[in-house]
Parts: C-alpha cells; structure tokens; sequence
C-alpha cells in the first residue's frame, strides 16, 4: 500500500510540476521536500496536492481521508516536510480509516 | 532601509527621492496627474512613491500579482502606470487620463495628493478605494517607537501603507524582503535582527509547518501584529511556540480606512479594543460600523456613497464585550484565502468561458494551511474527459485569474447544481 500511495503523490507532484517547472521536483523521490526549506513548493501548490492526493486516495482505496487538518497542524513535525513523511502520514491516515 | 543586504540611510533616500523628481519631470508627468504605481518595497519603489506624493500626484497602487493591470489604470482613469522592477522604473503613458472621479476631481482641485488601493468589491470586480494622504497621514504625526519592522505585508495593501508610514514617521529602520517564502523571511529576520513582524495568520501556519523557525535565531521580535483574517487558536498557540517573547497583537483593518491601534485582551487575544484617536466604532445588529478621520474619501465607481454621517459599515460581523470587539469574519460569500478575498462570480464567469462547461458553482471550504480554499463544482456538457477538462479549466483559470483565486478543488457532477448551490449558500464559509 505504501507504493501504491508514494505513486499517488508522485502523480500529484508531477501533475502540479507541469506548471510550476521546478527542477527540484522532475524527479520525485522519498527524499523530495515538499514543504519549508527554500526549496519545494508554495501554500497555494501544498493545498492543491493536498487535494489531489486526497482525491487519488479516495479512487484508490475508496477511503475519504483529510490530509490537511487542526490534527495535522498541531504535530510537532510537519507531515509535508518531504515526500517520505507525505506518505508515512497518508498511509497512517488510510490505515486509520480501514481499521 | 535594508534591501538585498544593502542600507540605505534616510539621508539616501532623500537623495532617491530627488533623482525620482528628476525622473517624473524627465517623463513629463504632470504635478496632480493620476499614476498607477506598481512596485513591491524597495528603495526605488518608496522614494518613487515619496517624490509622486510631493508632486501631489494621486497615486494607484496596483496589486504586484494582478492579471489585468491595463483594467485596473482604466478603472482610476490614469494618465501613467510607472512600473518599478529590479529597481529600475519604467513609465507608460495611458493616454491623456480622465475624465476622473468626481472624488478625484475634488482631491485636485484642493491641491490634495491621494492614493488609490484596491479592494474586493462585491462582485469580484476590484474597488477602487480613494484615500486623502494628508487626511490619512494625520495619526502618524505623533510619531512612535522606532523599531526594526520587516515589511512582510504588500506595499499594494493598506496594512503595507501603514508599516511604511509608520517606519518613515517614527524614524525606524524597515527590511524590505525579496521573496516572503518562509526560510527567506527567517533568514531576514536573524540577519537585520527585526524587532516587528507584521504577518498574517496563514503566514504563521506555513511557519509552523515549515519548521523554519527552529533553523534561525528569530529571538529579536519583540512584537508580532497579525490582521487580515480572524485568528483561531491553533495559531496563537503556534505563536507562543515559535516567538515565547514577543508580544501579539491581533490587528483589525480594511482598505477603507486603515488599521487603527488597538490592543488585544490578556485572557484571550482574539478580542481586541480599538482606541486611537478619531476612532469609533459601534454595533448595529452584530455588525461593526466604524468612524474614523483616515475614513477613505469614497470608492471611485458610480455606486452609491457607502460612509453615511462619517460611519463606515465594515459588513464584518463582531462580538462585543463592553469595549471589546471579536471579529468573526464577512457574512457573505466570500472566501479568504489567506487574507486574499475571492468572490464566487468572479471565478465562475472564467470557468463557465470553458466550452465543455454548462454550470458551474464556485464556494469555499474552510482549510487548515491557507484558511479557506476556493473550491468549483462543475456540470460538463455531455459525456467529457473529466481529467483533460480538470485541466483545462485551471489553465483557463491560471491564464486569467490571481493564483490564489484558481480552484484548489473541482468536482465534477451530472445533475444541475442549484440545490447545491442553495445548500452552499445558506451555510456561509466563516471567513
């Protein structure tokens, strides 16, 4: 499951690349930031994959996830750090719903 | 003034101010002529604005991201747009301006300078808000503490205006940033050791999420003033967290008349009291009416006069308390997307430019990281491709609108959209 859901973010990510063009994101690897740093991605583009990955979740596992709440924002580290923490949260999330 | 890493002292400035007189009278730009300004903070930019305010110029200030910057001039009706990028300013003559406002006219002919910011109108369309500059210049007389303020808010926004006068009035020292991305506005703030930091609070959440704040020495701030959008818990919490000794100050504002001084109760910050000088308020049916000598001279449209008796109605809905005042937010449809209002129409007229396209219904939806997010629900025409349709209504909307006002979310659905529509509407987004 947690291929399934690092292909989902990296769609995600690749998706919202073809607009942005950032070189850091051509290649999306666990390692990827996503969020904070100087590099990686805007608030406007964080809350756009946000939501597209809920939506790939959603078709994938038929399972209605949040990824973006008080929840998420009250952790001491941030879920959107890099592409590895994304889907250790998502995949969390997933699990939570199903069991 | 610090800037790219350089200062410049008010002595330099004044001589920026100088070369930029030389500049106008070079480009022949008329004393009161009107002038769309385009600029972010910098020193070119300011000592630009300063030399057109001595000229007596009313001056447009026109939003850094706008899409349509040849419609904004037209709407004010003025004479020049003066870009300033990478501190190098351009002129383009529009024309000979005019006719002007009426309120313009008005402004003229007393020999008064004005500025122009432009605010959310109702129907999307932006609003332009005429201010008198010496009637908005008169509560910075007194002067204040000279502190080291980071200019985080747009010099395009009122709340922009307002750290500009009140560094120039107070003496104090302004750190213009580059960029506000998150490391980028740290960064600054250990290096010119800021003492304020006016932000908003979707600004503190990226913070937060960015864990920026534990890679630099943020422990100069001494003031932190947080406006535009209500404040919640989550975010005063994460403030604590992030500047233990700074004091926060919530701050109400709007483009019509500025952001008064105010202070924010002890037990609970989100209530504040708003006592400077020339300022009143008062409640009429939960909603915030406000007087004040910084009021704006009017909007520059033909609608109606909207100060009757000098009272400004806000439309934001308010708690009260005594003398204190919780703002809840806009009772409208209107959503905040990180102190960025977005009206519905305006979103769904571009959308609904995209063929395949019947109906479309655009609201918000209440998100942790930016506040509210613009969201479409979408009927396509027959039997489309909803990926490639996704797509090309947010290229359409890219191509025409603000970034933050494209759909962070579109939905697609077979059925007519009016009781979703009605569902949506009776339960206003809280702002």
């Amino acid at each position: 499951m947690k291929e399934q859901i690092f292909e989902i973010i990296k769609a995600a990510i690749d998706e919202l690349n073809e607009e942005l063009e950032y070189e850091e994101l051509e290649q999306v690897t666990p390692d990827t930031p996503i969020f904070g740093g100087d590099s990686g991605i805007d608030s406007l583009s964080l809350v756009r994959l946000v939501v597209e990955v809920e939506a790939g979740v959603s078709e994938a596992f038929d399972a209605e996830v949040t990824l973006a709440d008080e929840k998420a924002m009250s952790s001491r580290n941030s879920p959107y750090r890099s592409v590895a923490t994304f889907t250790d949260f998502v995949l969390a999330r997933v699990e939570g719903q199903h069991s | 003034m610090v800037f790219r890493g350089q200062t410049t002292s008010y002595a330099e400035l004044h001589a920026l101010v100088e070369a930029q007189r030389g500049f106008l009278a070079a480009r022949g730009v008329a004393a009161g002529s009107v002038v769309a300004l385009r600029g972010d903070f910098s020193p070119q930019t300011i000592a630009l604005l300063l030399a057109l305010f001595e000229h007596r110029a009313v001056v447009a200030l026109i939003p850094t991201g706008s899409a349509d910057v040849a419609g904004l001039c037209e709407q004010v009706a003025a004479d020049v747009l003066i870009e300033v990028r990478d501190e190098t300013a351009v002129c383009v003559p529009r024309g000979p301006g005019g006719p002007y406002h009426p309120l313009v006219d008005g402004l003229r002919d007393q020999g008064g300078a004005g500025f122009v910011v432009f605010s959310s109108g109702s129907s999307g369309r932006p609003k332009p808000v005429l201010h008198s500059l010496d009637r908005f210049l008169q509560k910075y007389q007194a002067g204040g503490k000279p502190f080291v303020t980071l200019s985080f808010l747009l010099l395009d926004h009122i709340a922009g205006i307002d750290t500009l006068f009140y560094i120039l009035y107070s003496g104090g020292v302004l750190v213009a940033p580059e960029a506000r991305s998150t490391g980028a506005v740290c960064r600054l703030i250990e290096s010119a050791k800021v003492q304020v930091l006016p932000v908003s609070p979707s600004f503190v959440n990226l913070l937060w999420l960015s864990v920026d704040y534990e890679r630099h020495d943020l422990s100069s701030v001494e003031i932190v003033t947080c406006g535009s959008e209500p404040m919640t818990p989550g975010v005063l919490d994460h403030l604590a967290m992030m500047f233990p000794r700074a004091v926060v100050k919530q701050k109400y504002g709007t483009s019509e008349f500025g952001s008064p001084a105010s202070r924010s109760r002890g037990d609970d910050q989100r209530w504040i009291r708003m006592e400077a000088e020339g300022f009143e308020t008062k409640v009429v049916d939960g909603i915030l009416y406000v007087k004040s000598q910084t009021t704006m001279l009017g909007y520059l449209d033909d609608g109606d006069p909207v100060v009757v008796d000098g009272w400004f109605n806000t439309g934001d809905r308010v708690e009260q308390d005594g003398p204190w005042l919780r703002i809840l937010g806009r009772d409208s449809e209107l959503i905040n997307v990180g102190g960025e209002k977005v009206f519905p129409s305006e979103v769904e007229a571009v959308i609904e430019q995209v063929a395949q396209v019947a109906e479309c219904f655009v609201y918000g939806e209440s998100n942790p990281i930016i506040g509210s997010m613009v969201c479409a629900a979408v009927r396509p025409v027959g039997e489309s491709d909803l990926k490639a349709l996704k797509k090309k209504i947010k290229q359409r909307c890219g191509a025409q609108l603000s970034r933050y006002k494209v759909p962070a979310k579109i939905t697609f659905s077979t059925r007519p959209l009016t009781n979703e529509r009605q569902k949506k509407v009776r339960r206003p987004v809280s702002s």
